[in-house]
């Protein structure tokens, strides 16, 4: 009696897996094609070095304008990558115009949320721009 | 005969006689002296005002120079999805000619999933970039490769040269492009001289043996078959002067010619003729100069002319109309011939050039393109161009206006338009859509008439229309923040406001049914409207509404009515893709804009518009909207676009208005936003629904668009629970009616729902709990 229970239960089991493995796609009825967001940084962008190497050089010579309008340009090409929109706030920065600064941090870190290096450089650099008293600020 | 030197006595005789003249004839030799003096002075004085008349044309800016309004340059790269039919598109609206060798810049050749480019050289706003050649390997469906032929090393990046794609034209309609005499072709400046003027180098304005000779035919023809005007004369008639045959004519020709040779040198006279010219008419605007008729009919700068391509647009000085090589293709062959023929006698060429460039086809466009083919876009550059620039300075200053708008986009734009519209019979239906980057708020694309190249009424920034359920995201980011989750449960019953003025205002689902208790996501999807006046009202959402609207600018009223849940208020199609933007872009508001720089002629940056990006939306919060409005698209009033776009997810919203008079569909994919509007403009009703209309057209439009799949960025501070979205609880993936939806950490419901429907479900959860 136990064996045959068993074994009907076994049964039922496979039976039952088989049915909802071939069921699944039509039984998600109504959110069909929607995918939650992936926990890791899964559209890990691809960056166009050139442009970005670009504006670093025009940082590093202290040609601000020049590196945001390489970087704007990488931006509009690739938009959700926080790597730009950091090196952005980085020339804002630089400019002390600190808003704008703080802006562009903002949405590096909407991209960035997984990215631990990225994130901590950001909180540095948001720290950076916050006005002092007595400093130049836009 | 110079005057003989007169003797002592002979001057005492003449005194003599002098005295016994008569007082009346000395009065009369008085009088003539006097109107003699005055002729002179009237003479110098006229003179003076011609003097003024050169000085004010010349000095003070010579031409009135339409500024220039350009398309985004277009950035190849390795992996952009981009075909190669779609890249040939780009080119030939940049005016670049399709070769079988590349030997100029502006060409480029095709040999299948592979097209080599001869690229124009270019000054960007913030770079000068030189004349290139490369190659581009094509993938599928995307850039495989990018490589620089000269030295054969890969490029990683390049601009491709913007296309025109509009002019600010004086009130006058003379179209031209200033160029300066170093930008001239010697050889042009030759043919020219050869052809209208041989003499220009030694004459002084006019050329009396020229004028003789002319004079000579003349009569002997007993009609005016040859002028003798040289280039400076025929300079200052074009200049100042009227077409009218006369004497006065001819003598203030002269005379302005003389005064023009006095103030300027020979190099500076040639230019002035060059960019002066008439030698098209084209639509409302009249073509001056033979840059912008080199542009308009070869497709080319004056530096990739051929010699027959000079020759042609030399040939056509004597009759632009008669000899038009589009109208007359005969004539102006047989003209070209003719000054080929000059060419040969002057030995600019040899008899075997003459021989085979009379051979050469004419080489025109086949049509001149559209003056403003864009004239929807165009209205709104003007409109967002800052106040500092009058339309005198766009008509005469030659400023250059980089914008965002995107030819392939506009094409797609146009082309799913009129698909979409032929759905429906009636053709008094208008639309107004707009296509934007919601990620950096670049308005790419836009059009506001059934007939997009229609200059009229522009309905998608100037038609302001209720936008019914549009409204309902930015209610629901409010309530959000003040606490509600997706999964709230809402009542869809009857309610009855009393209003400041006494009216009692009953409001109504769009169906006309009660739909009893459900969740925030359900009513949403559904668009009910009872349960969001019923929050707006008893729970305080009409005051964030408010603070909302105005945080982007768009509250209109002064006094706001709890009407306002439902959408009463007037919106253009253009505010309401401003709204979306900041919706799509989780928050992040970016003004849409069309300019990204206004250039002046020598190349100084006057006016940049940097990216923008204010955080005015919680980012967690703005993600519950955005996956509300995906339900929208996939088990609400759009989910029409579950059905057409199988696999690609959307997020929208549908708008109606009273009496089915406004259709709207507001929606985006990964990168672009767009929103349509179907209506009338008698304000009588359309016949329908935002779903039924504005939905059909907007699916239409991103078909041609091939918008990508929306990707949700991952947002650590949500968490993501299977709701039932019917009874809030709990769910699981599988059972019916169950969604995945996101909540602030801690605020998802804890209560599980019966997992209903999905008896497979049911059973497994059974063997689960069993074993």
């Amino acid at each position: 009696m136990a064996t045959r229970g068993i074994l009907i239960r076994a049964i039922l089991v496979v039976a039952s897996l088989m049915l909802v493995s071939c069921a699944q796609p039509s039984v998600m009825q109504g959110s069909a094609g929607f995918r939650p967001p992936a926990q890791s940084s899964g559209q890990q962008p691809r960056t166009l070095n050139s442009l970005q190497r670009d504006a670093l050089a025009a940082m590093q010579d202290g040609d601000h304008d020049r590196a945001i309008q390489y970087l704007q340009r990488a931006i509009r090409i690739e938009p959700r990558n926080p790597v730009n929109w950091h090196y952005l706030a980085q020339s804002y920065r630089a400019q002390y115009d600190f808003a704008r600064c703080r802006e562009m941090i903002s949405r590096s870190r909407a991209y960035s949320s997984y990215d631990s290096i990225l994130e901590q450089a950001n909180q540095i650099l948001a720290a950076q721009c916050v006005c002092k008293p007595g400093e130049r600020c836009e | 005969m110079p005057p003989r030197a007169k003797s002592a006595r002979s001057g005492k005789r003449k005194s003599a006689r002098k005295s016994a003249q008569p007082a009346s004839r000395r009065g009369w030799r008085k009088l003539l002296r006097l109107a003699l003096m005055l002729l002179l002075a009237a003479g110098l004085g006229y003179l003076w005002y011609l003097n003024q008349l050169i000085e004010r044309r010349f000095d003070q800016g010579a031409w009135a120079k339409p500024s220039r309004v350009y398309a985004r340059p277009l950035e190849l790269y390795t992996g952009l999805a981009l075909t190669a039919q779609q890249l040939e598109r780009e080119l030939h609206l940049a005016d670049y000619r399709k070769v079988a060798t590349l030997d100029a810049p502006g060409q480029f050749k095709r040999d299948g999933e592979r097209i080599d480019l001869f690229s124009r050289a270019f000054r960007f706003p913030d770079e000068q970039q030189p004349a290139m050649r490369i190659a581009i390997q094509f993938g599928r469906t995307e850039i495989g490769s990018i490589t620089d032929l000269d030295t054969r090393h890969p490029v990683e990046a390049f601009r491709l040269t913007p296309a025109l794609i509009g002019s600010f034209l004086p009130g006058n309609g003379e179209d031209r492009l200033v160029v300066d005499d170093n930008e001239v072709p010697e050889r042009l400046k030759q043919i020219l001289l050869a052809v209208e003027d041989r003499q220009f180098e030694q004459h002084f304005g006019i050329n009396p043996a020229s004028i003789i000779r002319a004079l000579w035919q003349n009569l002997q023809a007993g009609k005016i078959v040859q002028g003798g005007s040289t280039l400076t004369q025929q300079l200052a008639k074009n200049l100042f002067l009227t077409p009218r045959k006369s004497l006065l004519r001819k003598f203030n020709e002269a005379l302005l010619a003389l005064l023009l040779e006095a103030r300027y040198d020979k190099p500076a006279l040639l230019a002035a003729y060059v960019n002066e010219v008439f030698l098209l008419q084209h639509n409302n605007s009249s073509v001056h100069g033979f840059a912008l008729a080199s542009r308009f009919l070869f497709k080319k700068s004056l530096d990739e002319l051929g010699i027959d391509e000079m020759a042609l647009l030399v040939g056509m000085v004597r009759g632009p109309s008669i000899y038009n090589p589009l109208k007359h293709p005969e004539r102006a062959r047989e003209r070209r011939n003719q000054i080929l023929q000059i060419l040969l006698e002057t030995g600019q060429i040899n008899p075997a050039q003459r021989k085979w460039l009379a051979h050469e086809p004419l080489g025109v466009v086949d049509r001149l393109p559209a003056v403003n083919p864009y004239p929807a876009y165009l209205d709104l550059v003007k409109k967002q161009l800052p106040s500092a620039y009058s339309a005198a300075d766009l008509e005469r200053k030659g400023l250059n206006i980089f914008t965002a708008f995107n030819p392939s986009r506009q094409h797609q734009l146009e082309l799913g338009l009129a698909n979409g519209l032929k759905r429906f019979a009636d053709s008094s239906v208008q639309p107004a859509a707009i296509v934007a980057d919601y990620l950096s708020g670049d308005v790419v694309a836009m059009v506001s008439d059934r007939q997009p190249t229609f200059p009229g009424f522009n309905r998608a920034i100037s038609a302001q229309r209720p936008i019914g359920s549009l409204i309902k995201p930015l209610l629901l980011y409010g309530l959000v923040e003040s606490g509600q989750t997706l999964a709230s449960l809402v009542d869809d019953r009857p309610i009855r406001i009393r209003q400041s003025d006494g009216a009692v205002w009953s409001p109504r689902n769009f169906d006309r049914k009660l739909h009893g208790r459900t969740t925030l996501y359900n009513a949403f999807i559904n668009s009910y409207n009872l349960p969001f006046v019923r929050l707006g009202v008893d729970q305080g959402g009409l005051e964030p509404l408010v603070a909302n609207l105005q945080r982007i600018h768009l509250l209109k009223q002064s006094t706001v009515y709890p009407s306002l849940l439902l959408g009463s208020t007037a919106m253009t199609a253009f505010e309401v893709a401003q709204m979306y933007q900041v919706i799509a872009n989780a928050g992040y508001f970016a003004a849409l804009t069309t300019i990204r720089e206004v250039v002046d002629t020598r190349g100084e940056v006057l006016t940049r518009i940097p990216l923008e990006s204010r955080e005015l939306f919680k980012r967690n919060s703005m993600l519950q909207v955005i996956r509300g409005l995906i339900g929208v698209t996939t088990d609400g009033t759009a989910r029409y676009l579950q059905q057409r776009f199988a696999g690609t997810t959307y997020a929208g919203k549908t708008g109606t208005t009273n009496d089915l008079r406004d259709s709207w569909f507001a929606g985006f994919g990964n990168r672009h936003l767009s929103v349509v509007w179907l209506g009338k403009d008698d304000n009588q009703p359309v016949g329908l629904t935002g779903s039924a209309g504005a939905l059909r057209v907007w699916a239409d439009i991103m078909a041609q668009i091939g918008e990508a799949s929306l990707q949700l960025a991952p947002a650590p501070a949500l968490e993501w629970h299977y709701i039932d979205r019917l009874d809030g609880g709990l769910s699981k993936q599988g059972c019916e009616n169950s969604v995945l939806l996101p909540f602030a950490r801690g605020s998802a419901p804890t209560e599980r729902a019966a997992c209903r429907g999905n008896y497979l479900q049911r059973g497994l959860e059974w063997l689960q709990e069993e074993f």
